[in-house]
């Protein structure tokens, strides 16, 4: 019995899943980026302990205005990009 | 597996060093491959380690600051900042961001298996044909191909992204698809 053709839909989803699973096995995290995040994670720790809880909640609503305001400008860069095209 | 967000979790609500950095290093196994496949797929290769010491740093610094209730979610937040990073990369110049479907890093992505002998000769021309597909495409179908079956993004999640419906989308997919089998067709 002839093998059925597969679609080019099927086709590439095996190769989505071959190319992420490939480049896991490829990409193991290497020990300088294991030490960068243990370096940032213990110095961000440090920074914490010493704020007051309010401080602390503070410094957190900070980062996320800070972010969502990042976000937007990018949005709106995207948004003037798009109508430029 | 544990799921990304459980870990993020954890990770915010404690002060406890080791535990904190238990997650970390949980987190960061989890997000690398994509993470770096995305950087490689947008970036080219020479200024890739910059970037991604510059993501892995703006991840882990506002990782406390995140706040959203899946891994999709966590995994938009890591990807918004390797966006802003890559952009950053451009150091002012005016230039798209935009995926350089290269096909050496599918090359790459599938060395590891293509030396497993357990890859059966279908696969490999399964794969074959599937890459043939892709090499097929051109702008901007073999960006959003790529977006899809080598990043792995959802129609929602790339729909988010440009703004469109997640059906438009799939509808986008399919016609690339089926230009891209057309085109392949022809040159047989």
């Amino acid at each position: 019995v002839p093998k059925k053709e597969l679609t080019p839909e099927e086709k590439l989803e095996a190769l989505s899943q071959a190319a992420q699973a490939g480049w896991r096995k490829g990409h193991p995290v290497p020990d300088k980026h294991r030490t960068l995040v243990r370096n940032v994670v213990a110095k961000q720790l440090r920074e914490e302990k010493t704020l007051s809880v309010a401080e602390r909640r503070r410094m957190i609503q900070e980062e996320q205005r800070r972010m969502a305001e990042q976000q937007a400008q990018r949005q709106q860069r995207e948004q003037r990009q798009e109508r430029q095209r | 597996v544990e799921p990304l967000i459980e870990l993020v979790r954890r990770y915010q609500e404690t002060l406890d060093e080791e535990v904190r950095e238990e997650c970390a290093l949980k987190i960061l196994e989890q997000i690398y491959p994509p993470l770096t496949l995305f950087i490689r797929s947008h970036a080219r290769a020479e200024n890739c380690e910059d970037i991604l010491q510059e993501c892995l740093v703006a991840i882990f610094k506002s990782l406390r600051a995140f706040h959203g209730g899946t891994d999709e979610m966590f995994l938009g937040f890591v990807y918004r900042i390797a966006r802003n990073k890559i952009a950053d990369s451009f150091r002012g110049r005016k230039m798209e961001l935009r995926i350089e479907a290269d096909p050496e890093i599918l090359r790459e992505a599938l060395a590891p298996l293509f030396d497993e002998p357990s890859l059966s000769p279908d696969t490999v021309a399964v794969l074959n044909e599937a890459l043939e597909l892709l090499a097929a495409s051109d702008y901007p179908c073999v960006g959003w191909l790529w977006q899809h079956y080598v990043l792995g993004f959802s129609f929602v999640e790339m729909g988010a992204l440009e703004g469109v419906t997640s059906d438009a989308v799939r509808k986008r997919i399919g016609r690339c698809l089926a230009l891209a089998q057309k085109l392949v067709k022809s040159k047989v």
